[in-house]
């Protein structure tokens, strides 16, 4: 009897196992249609955002070569940049500076003249 | 276009990940006809077949990626499948029993019954079912899950898939002898 239930079981199985029937035609339309609506919310988001950081990153690029390539030539526009940068009447050139020692200036502590009296 | 025509499905699936539509398009037509046969099994009628294999398809392309290849992508989908149509079950979940079917033994004249009839004229009589019992019906008798493995995926006790399946069979039995009696009938 047992037998007789597997049996049926296994017909059944294998008969609707692999059971195929072709979809309607316009079955297809709809699932394009709705995977574009889909993708729509998904993809292009991703995708203008990775658009806009790339524009961003080329245009920052852009001015940074634009400032070296302007700074190096010209002398008015390295003084104002250094104006703006580090405040008015810095000269971009490098300023030679004389180092002198005043002896007016200097200040010995009491100990110290002691130390030079004996 | 025979299956064989199309390209092998690591290509389809390599064009559907790249959002090619001729791809998406074909990898719809190699299978479409063994999903629609699955979704048909689990539905009460057509238009919800044609839900879940809409529902289907969707995550088939939606979560492609997911595909490892480490089995038959035939089977990844089917997997897909049967999973929608227990998700459109859950919303759908009716509560009529079924009452009129006497569960008896199989004899030598279900089995030939079974054999004089059409796929196409079982599955019919499948979607008759109320919706818990076909679902169980085609989970334990065609996909081969255990009846411990369908509760859980169900949230139903073992022994209420085991009587369903029991009544869903036995109402089945009845169903194709009278099919074949009709059939003779008409001769």
């Amino acid at each position: 009897m047992k037998s007789m239930h597997m049996e049926w079981n296994k017909k059944i199985k294998d008969g609707l196992e692999d059971f195929a029937v072709p979809p309607p035609e316009q079955s297809w339309d709809a699932i394009s249609k709705e995977l574009k609506k889909v993708q729509g919310n998904t993809i292009p988001m991703k995708s203008n955002y990775a658009t806009a950081v790339s524009w961003i990153r080329y245009a920052a690029a852009a001015i940074v070569i634009g400032v070296i390539a302007l700074a190096s030539f010209s002398e008015p526009f390295r003084n104002s940049l250094n104006d703006a940068l580090r405040g008015p009447g810095t000269k971009a050139a490098v300023v030679e500076s004389k180092l002198s020692l005043s002896t007016d200036s200097l200040t010995l502590k009491d100990s110290t003249k002691k130390q030079f009296s004996n | 276009m025979s299956s064989n025509q199309y390209p092998n499905d690591s290509d389809l699936i390599r064009g559907c990940l790249q959002n090619e539509a001729s791809m998406q398009k074909m990898l719809y037509e190699k299978f479409s006809a063994k999903m629609y046969g699955i979704c048909l099994r689990y539905a009460h009628n057509t238009e919800d077949a044609k839900d879940i294999l809409q529902d289907g398809f969707i995550k088939v392309f939606s979560n492609l990626s997911k595909f490892k290849g480490s089995g038959s992508f035939e089977g990844w989908m089917r997997r897909i499948f049967v999973n929608t149509a227990i998700e459109h079950y859950r919303k759908k979940n009716n509560t009529y029993e079924i009452q009129e079917a006497h569960e008896e033994g199989v004899t030598n004249k279900d089995l030939t019954a079974l054999d004089k009839m059409a796929a196409d004229d079982i599955v019919k009589l499948i979607s008759e079912l109320p919706n818990g019992y076909r679902t169980v019906f085609n989970l334990f008798a065609i996909e081969g899950f255990s009846h411990k493995e369908i509760a859980g995926m169900l949230k139903i006790s073992e022994g209420t898939s085991k009587s369903q399946f029991a009544r869903s069979k036995a109402w089945l039995q009845e169903k194709i002898k009278n099919h074949e009696k009709h059939a003779h009938g008409m001769e």
